[in-house]
């Protein structure tokens, strides 16, 4: 029987107390999935969770590229993380949901999005306005609870099916680059094989490239949407403290 | 006999009251208290630590057998720093908290990294083992990015901590005699753990022994003092209307009722207010 290895955090340098790992001697910080990402793409889990996973990555991708047509910034803004659509105009704002209208996407995307349009304040994409139909707050908390609780885990497949699509997004509206001799992963497997090598390999791909699109080179993106989201959800539904269960 | 039964009973009772009262007197802070879930580390940190000093408080009151001077210091012990740690971190909450559980982190990364490098190939027990842990690890923070510090975790030593939360006191006059029974330092071991042998031939030297000492509920009323003191920088720090009572003078009042001498006359040695 055969022992491992031999000295500990060998990769690491050591400087003063601290011994620091390769990746952050590179200058990489860590983004939060969880508390940064998430509340960014969490809308388009409540519409692949209502639509399923092609209907779904088609209205985003509808939406996104229409955005993109009308947007008046020249900076690269990726319309599948919800505070993009802060940038854009009021004017802006009545013509996308004219497109959506037209296209049938609208009622679709009111109905999936009613819990964040509804519940929360300062939502970004709240101009698509509520539904038509009224549903209780108890149907809305119990939708958006469900549906955390499905794409949180960043490994998982609903949470990878999202993440997907923000790399999706990017590469169909420009700014994402591939040099000959790296394949781009293969996003279709995420979804039809999820469990594949190819899938799990796309996987990888597909997370790390989340962490960088919200990382970005020059400039600090803003977390306020993010920070908002957690926070309103801490007073939006109450804790359960395990004390008052017994 | 009788009586002796009837006393121990009515401290056992008091001291139940007690747990209660510092239970119910967590649970109202952490109820009241305005949490913002987006810095849920921070509240996590401080919450965690209150949460310790209550723990450790009811483990000594419910345990008459460790209220003797080789145990209950050791639990006291871990309440100064358990203060001595949470009155720091709440001069700038945000900052220090995140530095708290970095270093954790980081420990339970080197933790990992030993058991990593001694465990045999075959050895599932300790795979699996390691496979939690890492997965503990990675669902707060990526390993590969979590730095180990092996100085100390604030950057400071507890004395220069203790300084700056304007802890002083008890860091000389409670953190550093309990850090002797935890560190089994000859002012301890001297006392608790060696008898004076009686023969003038043999120099008068101590004879290790098993000693007998006698139990004793100031400890409790120590430990009383500690969760006092931190559920005051709490209070002081978040602003919160609490109505429970604070364990210290509900301590002293309580205590009275079952026992004619007031409190203070049971110590061992002198209260120096700490």
């Amino acid at each position: 029987m055969e022992k491992k290895k031999g000295k500990i955090l060998g990769d690491h340098k050591k400087v003063g107390s601290k011994f620091i790992p390769p990746m952050s001697q590179l200058g990489m910080t860590e983004v939060s999935y969880v508390n940064q990402i998430f509340p960014e793409i969490i809308w388009m889990g409540l519409l692949n969770k209502r639509e399923g996973y092609h209907t779904g990555i088609r209205i985003v991708e509808f939406m996104a590229k229409k955005s993109v047509e009308i947007k008046n910034t020249e900076k690269f803004l990726n319309f599948s993380l919800a505070s993009s659509y802060t940038f854009l105009g009021a004017d802006q704002k009545i013509q996308i949901v004219a497109e959506l209208e037209k296209n049938n996407f609208l009622q679709v995307l009111q109905k999936s999005l009613a819990p964040l349009t509804c519940l929360y304040e300062g939502f970004p994409m709240a101009f698509l306005g509520p539904p038509a139909d009224h549903n209780s707050k108890e149907t809305m908390l119990a939708i958006i609870k469900e549906c955390i609780s499905a794409c949180i885990n960043k490994y998982e497949q609903p949470g990878m099916v999202m993440q997907a699509t923000v790399m999706y997004i990017r590469g169909i509206t420009g700014g994402l680059y591939f040099t000959n001799n790296i394949k781009p992963p293969n996003l279709d497997k995420i979804i039809t094989d999820f469990d594949s090598d190819e899938g799990k390999k796309a996987a990888a791909s597909v997370r790390a490239f989340v962490m960088s699109e919200y990382m970005p080179m020059e400039g600090k993106k803003s977390d306020e949407w993010s920070r908002s989201f957690w926070n309103q959800g801490y007073k939006i539904d109450k804790c359960h403290f395990p004390w008052d269960k017994k | 006999m009788n009586k002796k039964n009837n006393d121990i009973k009515s401290v056992l009772m008091f001291m139940d009251k007690y747990c209660s009262l510092i239970i119910e007197g967590f649970r109202e802070r952490w109820k009241k208290w305005e949490i913002e879930i987006y810095d849920s580390e921070t509240y996590e940190a401080i919450g965690g630590l209150l949460s310790r000093q209550v723990t450790l408080s009811i483990s000594l009151a419910s345990a008459p057998q460790i209220w003797n001077g080789h145990i209950a210091p050791l639990i006291l012990r871990a309440m100064t720093d358990v203060h001595i740690t949470l009155a720091w971190i709440l001069l700038d909450p945000k900052e220090r908290a995140k530095k708290y559980i970095l270093y954790g982190l980081g420990q339970e990364k080197l933790y990992i990294e030993h058991l990593k490098s001694e465990a045999v190939e075959e050895d599932n027990r300790i795979n699996l083992m390691i496979e939690v842990r890492e997965s503990w690890l990675n669902s707060q923070r990526a390993d590969f990015l979590t730095e180990v510090n092996v100085g100390n975790w604030a950057g400071l030593n507890t004395r220069e901590m203790a300084s700056e939360a304007d802890c002083q006191g008890l860091y000389k006059f409670a953190y550093t005699p309990f850090s002797g029974v935890a560190h089994n330092m000859w002012q301890h071991i001297s006392r608790y753990n060696l008898v004076p042998c009686n023969n003038p031939l043999h120099k008068f030297h101590r004879v290790a022994d098993i000693l007998d000492v006698p139990s004793d509920p100031d400890y409790v009323y120590r430990s009383a003092k500690y969760v006092d003191r931190s559920f005051e920088a709490f209070d002081k720090k978040y602003n919160l209307p609490i109505s429970t009572p604070m364990p210290h003078d509900w301590f002293v009042e309580e205590f009275k009722k079952i026992n004619k001498k007031p409190i203070e006359d049971n110590l061992e040695v002198i209260d120096t207010g700490t």
